[in-house]
C-alpha cells in the first residue's frame, strides 16, 4: 500500500499505493497504515539516519480525499471524531518530526489528499494541466478536517486562507503556485524527484514558523488586535450577506480560523476537528453530498445514457449562430480541446463570435492563469466561416439561432445535407418541442434538443432532450459530448418546456399567487432569498420578460389542452402586461423598477395602489415552504410523466437549471429531507389553504404510506 | 422588605488555565453558556422572568470583552429581555455580582437574579486588562502596590508561618478536595461541559493532584522571589520597615491554581420561587465588603467578614461553615487564626489551592460549595470570604432552609 526505501543520502521516499485502487485516498484505516511508518521514522530520525522524507505517489494522480462512504455511513459523533483526530496527528507528526519532508505531487492532490502535502515542509508539483490543487470540501457541506484552516489562515493570512477554503475551488499547478498553495512547479518527473531532494539537502532543520519557539500570532492574525478584530466583523457580515445563514460549512471554516488564531496549533486543530463533526453530522451536508458527489456521479457514470453505444469523442464540431450562445458553446468546446466550425450568415458576423471568445481569453491570461501560447491554441482552434458546406467534416453541428420553430427547421434542413450520415444535429432551445422540430429532418433519429444554459461559461448544466424518433444512439453521443465539455448532462423526454423550465414556472407563479393574495412583494423576494434560491422570483420573472412567461402559458395552454388548469398566478403576470404595462427588466419597468443604466432600484413605487396590501402578512417561513414545495411537487409529476427518469438527473436539475438550494439537495432530496410523511401532510395543507396545485400527486401519497424515500 | 434566596448554583468544571489544559479550547462565551443553558435546563426556567444576569469577569477583555453577560444570554437563547452586566470586583467578582442580586431582591426592585462569574485564564491572562494599580508607574510607585505572590510571602513572614506550615494547609485541601470529589459531594453543582456534537470535553475538576505529598511540596521553588529580588521585596520592606527580609515561602503548590471556568447562582424572593415551582435552598442573611492595606492587600476579608457578621446580629459561633478563598496559604491561615476557627469547619472540601481559582467565577464557585456541603451535612449557617486585589475584602453570610 505504501512502499518507503533509503537512499544513501538518507533521504527516505514514501510512494502511496493504494491496492485495487485506480487513486490513493485517504480512508478511515489509514491510521493502520502510517503509524508503522511513522514509528520507523521517528526511530530513524533519532538515531540520525534520516535527513528528509519525500512523499509521492504511484499513480497518476497523487491522493484524493477522505472516504465520503465510510464518514457518512458512520453517523456516530464520537468514532467521526476520532477519525479526525487521527489524521490530524498523522499530519502533525510529520511537521513536527525535526527533519524537513517535501511533497512531490505527481498528479492531483485534493482535500485530505492536498492536506498531507500541506503538513509537509515544501510542496513541488509536476506542471501538468490535469492536475488540480484545492480543498473542495466546502462545496459538500464539509470542511478540511486535518488542519488546514490553520496552517493556511497562519501561512497566507484571514482573507486569502478562508478565500481558498470558503469556495472550495480545485485549481490548476499554476493558479495553486501563484497563491501560494505550492512552493515549485517542475517539469517532469525526474526533475521533480531531484528537485525535492535537492530541497531537503539545503534545510536541514525545517520547521514550520509557528512550531519555532518565539512564534507569535501577527497583528493582523490577532482578533484581540483593534483592526484585525474590526475586518473580522466586517468579513463575517459579508459571509451572512452571501450565505444568509444557509451554508454552515462556510460558517463553520470562519469560526475555526477565528478562534484558532486564539490558540496553540494543537488546540486550534482540535477545534477544526469539532466543527468538522458537527457538519459530517448535519443535515446540509448530507444534502450537498448527496446532490454533488453520489448524484452527480451516478449522472458522470452515465445512469441514464442509452447503455451499448461506444464512447464518442467528438473532435471537430459546428456551432450555427455566433451570438453570445453560439460564441459560448464555441469557447467551451475550444477550451476542451475541440475545434468548432462557428458558421453565421456573413463572416464578419462570424468573426464577432469568435473575437467575444477572445477576450474572455484574454482575461484569464491577464490573471496569469493561462499564458499567451496556450490561449492562442485554444482560439486557434475556432473557424469562423460563413459556408455551411464546411460542416462536412464535424461529429455535430449545433444549432444555436433565435427561438423561431421555423427558422429552425429551415436552419436544419440547410445544415443535413451536408453533414455526414454519423454526424447528429443538436438543437438549443428551451422551449420548442424537439418532435415538433424535427418534422423538417430528413433524419430525425439523428436530431437531439441540447439545452444549454445562460451563461454557458458558468452554468454547469445541459438539457439533453429526446424528441419521439431520436434514437438512444443519438442520445448517448449527445451525453458524451456535454461530458466532453465537463458539463453534467440530463436526459429529459421532449415536453413541455422540458424540465427545469417547468420547475421555475411554478416557482414564479407561485410567488404571483402570493402577490394576488396581497402578500408583501418585498417578503416574498426575501424568503426566496433566505430559503436558498439563487434567485429570488420577482428578479427572475423580470429578467426573463412577463410577455415571455405569458407566451410560455399559452403553449402550456395547447399542451395541455382540458386538463389544463389555470394557475392564479397568472391572472397577474397578464395584468402587468396588459393593464400595466410592467413587462420587465428590458423594458425598464416590471416588478421593480430600474435606472436609466437598467439596474434595478427597488420594487416598483406604485405597487401599493395596484396590489393592495393585505393586513394580514403571512409568517416568512410559509412563504418560502410554498415557494419550495410547488418546485418539488412540479419535480414529482415530471418524474411520473416520465419527463425526466432518476431523482439524480432531477435534483442536479433543479440546482444547476432552476436555482433551487443545493443545501436542501434539490427539488427531490428536498421531500427526503423534509420527510415523505411530513412533506404528504404538509402538501395536502397547504393545496387546502391556498391552491390545488399543491395536491401532492399520487405516487407521492403510496412513497409516504409505504415509508419509502427517493433514492 | 423581601428576603433573597439562592434557588440553585450551577457550575463547570475548571481546567488547567494553561495552553494544553482542558478547557484552553473552550472560548469564555461557551464556559458561561454551559452554565446558563445547564441552570435553564434544570428548571425548564422561562428566562424572560429573569430580571438581570450579573457576570463577574477579571480580564474583561478580547474574548471577555464588551459585556460578555447580554453576549452570555443571547447566546445561550435566554430571552432577550434579560440584560447583562458585567462587573470587576477582582478576585470577589462572582461574589459581588451574587451580593449585588442580592440586594437587587432585597430592595424589592427586582425578583429574580442569575448572578456568577467566567474567567478562561488560559485563552484570557491575567493582567490583560493592564490597570494603573500595577502598570502606571505613577500610582504603582505612590502606592507601593506590590504582585500578590510577594503580599502573600509578605504576610507570612509578617505573620512568621513556616514553610511547612503553608505546605501542610495545601496538602490538606489537596486532600480533602480529591476525598469530595471521589465521594460527588461536587456533583449537585457540576455541569460538564460537552462539544457542539455532545462529546465530553471536560466533566471534573482537573486541577487537582491527588498523589502529592509533603515531600514533594516542600521540592517546589519559590514562586515570588524572583519578583520579590527585582525590587517589589523593597517597595513592601518601605511599608514594614521592622522586617529585615521578605521570606519567600509561597509556591505553585501552596498558591492557588490558574484554571478555566464558569459559575452561576439563581436568586430569587420567595414569592418568586414558589411561582416557578423552584424549592429555596438558602438564604442570603448579610454581605459586606471593605478594604484593608494595599500593599499587605490579602487580609481585607477579615475586616469584611467582622463588617458582616454585625449586620447579621451574629458571632463565629454561629457559623457551622467557612469557605475561605485560598488565594494563598498564608491568607487562610491569617483568617483562621484570626477568628480562631475549628479546621474542621474550614475550607472542608479544599479550595482554590487544589481546585484552582478562575479570578471572575469563584465567588459562585464557593457559594455552590458551601450552599451543597451545608444540604450535605445539614447544617444551618455558612460564610463565604475572599481577599482581593487593592486589600479590598468581602463576606457574604448565608443561612440554609
Amino acid at each position: 500500500m505504501i512502499s518507503y526505501k533509503r537512499d544513501k543520502y538518507g533521504i527516505g521516499t514514501i510512494v502511496l499505493d493504494m491496492a485495487n485502487r485506480k487513486i490513493n485516498i485517504m480512508n478511515h484505516e489509514v491510521a493502520k497504515v502510517w503509524t508503522p511508518i511513522l514509528d520507523f521514522l521517528e526511530e530513524s530520525v533519532q538515531k540520525g539516519e534520516l535527513k528528509g522524507v519525500i512523499i509521492t505517489s504511484a499513480k497518476p494522480s497523487f491522493l484524493a480525499g477522505g472516504d465520503l462512504d465510510y464518514l457518512h455511513q458512520t453517523g456516530d459523533a464520537q468514532k467521526v471524531f476520532e477519525h479526525t483526530q487521527t489524521l490530524r496527528k498523522i499530519f502533525r507528526r510529520i511537521e513536527t518530526m525535526g527533519v524537513p519532508f517535501v511533497a512531490a505531487i505527481n498528479g492531483t492532490a485534493l482535500g485530505s489528499g492536498y492536506e498531507l502535502a500541506l503538513a509537509c515542509h515544501y510542496r513541488i508539483a509536476l506542471d501538468d494541466p490535469k492536475t488540480l490543487i484545492g480543498l473542495p470540501e466546502v462545496t459538500l457541506g464539509m470542511m478540511p478536517v486535518g488542519g488546514a484552516i490553520a496552517r493556511l489562515s497562519r501561512s497566507l493570512g484571514f482573507k486569502e486562507a478562508f478565500d481558498i477554503l470558503s469556495k472550495g475551488k480545485q485549481m490548476h499547478v499554476k493558479e495553486a503556485l501563484q497563491r501560494g498553495l505550492i512552493d515549485l512547479l517542475v517539469l517532469d518527473k525526474e526533475d521533480l524527484m531531484h528537485k525535492a531532494k535537492e530541497w531537503i539537502l539545503s534545510m536541514p532543520n525545517a520547521v514550520k514558523f509557528w512550531d519555532k519557539e518565539h512564534y507569535s500570532i501577527p497583528k493582523s492574525q490577532d482578533p484581540s488586535h483593534l483592526p484585525t478584530a474590526k475586518s473580522i466583523a466586517a468579513l463575517n457580515a459579508r459571509i451572512v450577506r452571501k450565505t444568509r445563514n444557509n451554508y454552515p460549512a462556510i460558517q463553520a471554516i470562519f469560526n475555526a480560523m477565528i478562534e484558532g488564531s486564539y490558540l496553540g496549533f494543537d488546540a486550534a486543530t482540535r477545534i477544526e476537528s469539532r466543527y468538522f463533526t458537527s457538519l459530517i453530522l448535519s443535515k446540509d451536508c448530507l444534502n450537498m453530498t448527496k446532490a454533488y458527489w453520489y448524484d452527480l456521479n451516478k449522472i458522470k457514470h452515465g445512469v441514464s445514457r442509452p447503455k451499448g453505444y461506444g464512447r464518442l469523442k467528438a473532435r471537430r464540431i459546428g456551432v450555427i449562430g455566433a451570438g453570445r450562445m453560439g460564441s459560448g458553446i464555441a469557447y467551451i468546446a475550444a477550451m476542451h480541446g475541440i475545434e468548432v466550425l462557428l458558421k453565421d450568415v456573413s463572416v464578419s458576423i462570424a468573426e464577432q463570435g469568435k473575437e467575444m471568445v477572445k477576450q474572455r481569453l484574454l482575461k484569464i491570461v491577464k490573471s496569469n492563469k493561462m499564458t499567451t501560447e496556450q490561449s492562442q491554441e485554444i482560439l486557434d482552434r475556432i473557424i469562423p466561416t460563413e459556408e455551411i458546406e464546411k460542416v462536412s467534416d464535424c461529429d455535430l453541428v449545433i444549432e444555436t439561432v433565435f427561438e423561431s420553430a421555423s427558422l429552425k427547421k429551415r436552419i436544419t434542413k440547410e445544415t443535413e445535407v451536408h453533414m455526414h450520415s454519423d454526424a447528429f444535429l443538436a438543437t438549443n432551445t428551451s422551449t420548442l418541442g424537439i418532435s415538433n422540430l424535427a418534422e423538417a429532418s430528413s433524419q430525425p433519429e439523428n436530431y437531439v434538443g441540447l439545452h444549454f444554459f445562460s451563461p454557458v461559461t458558468k452554468i454547469p448544466l445541459v438539457e439533453v432532450v429526446r424528441g419521439e424518433k431520436t434514437s438512444d444512439e443519438t442520445v448517448a453521443r449527445a451525453f458524451d459530448f456535454v461530458r466532453q465539455l465537463k458539463k453534467t448532462p440530463i436526459i429529459i423526454e421532449d415536453s413541455l418546456a422540458f424540465y427545469t423550465t417547468r420547475i421555475s414556472r411554478v416557482y414564479m407563479l407561485e410567488a404571483f399567487t402570493m402577490l394576488l393574495e396581497g402578500q408583501s412583494p418585498v417578503s416574498i423576494e426575501q424568503a426566496a432569498l433566505q430559503a436558498g434560491m439563487v434567485y429570488s422570483p420577482l428578479v427572475l420573472a423580470d429578467a426573463l420578460g412577463l410577455p415571455n412567461i405569458l407566451a410560455l402559458e399559452k403553449k402550456v395552454v395547447q399542451l395541455f389542452g382540458e386538463g389544463y388548469k389555470k394557475l392564479e398566478g397568472v391572472a397577474l403576470a397578464e395584468k402587468m402586461v396588459d393593464e400595466l404595462s410592467r413587462k420587465g427588466k428590458s423594458q425598464g419597468a416590471g416588478f421593480y423598477d430600474y435606472n436609466e443604466k437598467g439596474r434595478r432600484v427597488g420594487i416598483w413605487e406604485q405597487w401599493q395602489a395596484h396590489f393592495p396590501r393585505n393586513p394580514k402578512q403571512m409568517e416568512l417561513t410559509t412563504i418560502m415552504e410554498r415557494l419550495l414545495f410547488v418546485q418539488c411537487l412540479e419535480a414529482v409529476r415530471c418524474i411520473d410523466n416520465g419527463v425526466i427518469k432518476t431523482t439524480a438527473e432531477a435534483n442536479l436539475g433543479s440546482i444547476f437549471g432552476a436555482g433551487f438550494a443545493d443545501f436542501k439537495g434539490g427539488a427531490i432530496q428536498y421531500i427526503n429531507d423534509y420527510g415523505l410523511v411530513e412533506f404528504t401532510a404538509r402538501a395536502k395543507e397547504l393545496a387546502q389553504l391556498y391552491s390545488f396545485n399543491f395536491n401532492p400527486p399520487a405516487s407521492l401519497i403510496k412513497m409516504a404510506e409505504q415509508q419509502v424515500n427517493f433514492s | 422588605m423581601q428576603e433573597a434566596y439562592i434557588l440553585d448554583t450551577v457550575r463547570t468544571p475548571r481546567g488547567k488555565g494553561k495552553i494544553t489544559g482542558a478547557l484552553h479550547e473552550v472560548k469564555p462565551i461557551d464556559l458561561i453558556a454551559t452554565v446558563l443553558r445547564g441552570l435553564q435546563q434544570r428548571h425548564n426556567l422561562d428566562t424572560s422572568q429573569v430580571d438581570d444576569l450579573l457576570l463577574g469577569c477579571v480580564t474583561p477583555v478580547g474574548e471577555q470583552g464588551g459585556n460578555i453577560a447580554k453576549a452570555a444570554a443571547l447566546y445561550s437563547d435566554w430571552h432577550q429581555s434579560v440584560t447583562g452586566v458585567q462587573l470587576n470586583r477582582q478576585c470577589g467578582s462572582a461574589l459581588e455580582a451574587i451580593n449585588i442580586g442580592a440586594m437587587k431582591i432585597r430592595s424589592g426592585w427586582d425578583d429574580l437574579i442569575v448572578a456568577g462569574g467566567v474567567e478562561s485564564m488560559s485563552r484570557v491572562p491575567m493582567g490583560s486588562d493592564g490597570g494603573p494599580l500595577m502598570f502606571d508607574p505613577a500610582v504603582n510607585a505612590k502606592i507601593n502596590y506590590i504582585p500578590q505572590g510577594v503580599s502573600a510571602d509578605l504576610l507570612a513572614t509578617l505573620e512568621g508561618y513556616s514553610r511547612a506550615q503553608l505546605d501542610q494547609y495545601a496538602f490538606e485541601s489537596q486532600q480533602r478536595a480529591v476525598h469530595a470529589q471521589e465521594n460527588g459531594y461536587f456533583a449537585p453543582s457540576l455541569i460538564p461541559i460537552y462539544d457542539m456534537n455532545g462529546l465530553v470535553v471536560l466533566d471534573r475538576d482537573k486541577h487537582l493532584r491527588p498523589n502529592t505529598s509533603l515531600e514533594k511540596l516542600a521540592k517546589l521553588p519559590p514562586a515570588f522571589a524572583h519578583q520579590g529580588a527585582m525590587g517589589f521585596d523593597t517597595m513592601a520592606i518601605m511599608n514594614y520597615p521592622f522586617l529585615d527580609k521578605i521570606e519567600h515561602q509561597h509556591t505553585a503548590g501552596n498558591s492557588s491554581g490558574i484554571v478555566d471556568g464558569a459559575a452561576a447562582v439563581l436568586i430569587g424572593s420567595l414569592a418568586k420561587a414558589k411561582e416557578l415551582g423552584i424549592a429555596p435552598k438558602a438564604k442570603i442573611i448579610s454581605a459586606a465588603v471593605t478594604s484593608a492595606e494595599p500593599t499587605l492587600m490579602l487580609t481585607g476579608h477579615i475586616p469584611a467578614t467582622i463588617k458582616a457578621l454585625a449586620k447579621a446580629n451574629l458571632t463565629v459561633a454561629d457559623i457551622d461553615l467557612w469557605e475561605v478563598n485560598e488565594a494563598f496559604a498564608a491568607a487562610v491561615l491569617k483568617f483562621q487564626q484570626h477568628f480562631n476557627i475549628d479546621r474542621d469547619q474550614l475550607n472542608v472540601n479544599g479550595g482554590a489551592i487544589s481546585l484552582g481559582h478562575p479570578l471572575g467565577a469563584t465567588g459562585a464557585i464557593l457559594m455552590a460549595n458551601l450552599v451543597d456541603e451545608l444540604e450535605r451535612r445539614q447544617l444551618r449557617r455558612g460564610v463565604v470570604t475572599m481577599c482581593m486585589a487593592g486589600g479590598m475584602g468581602i463576606t457574604t453570610i448565608v443561612e440554609r432552609l
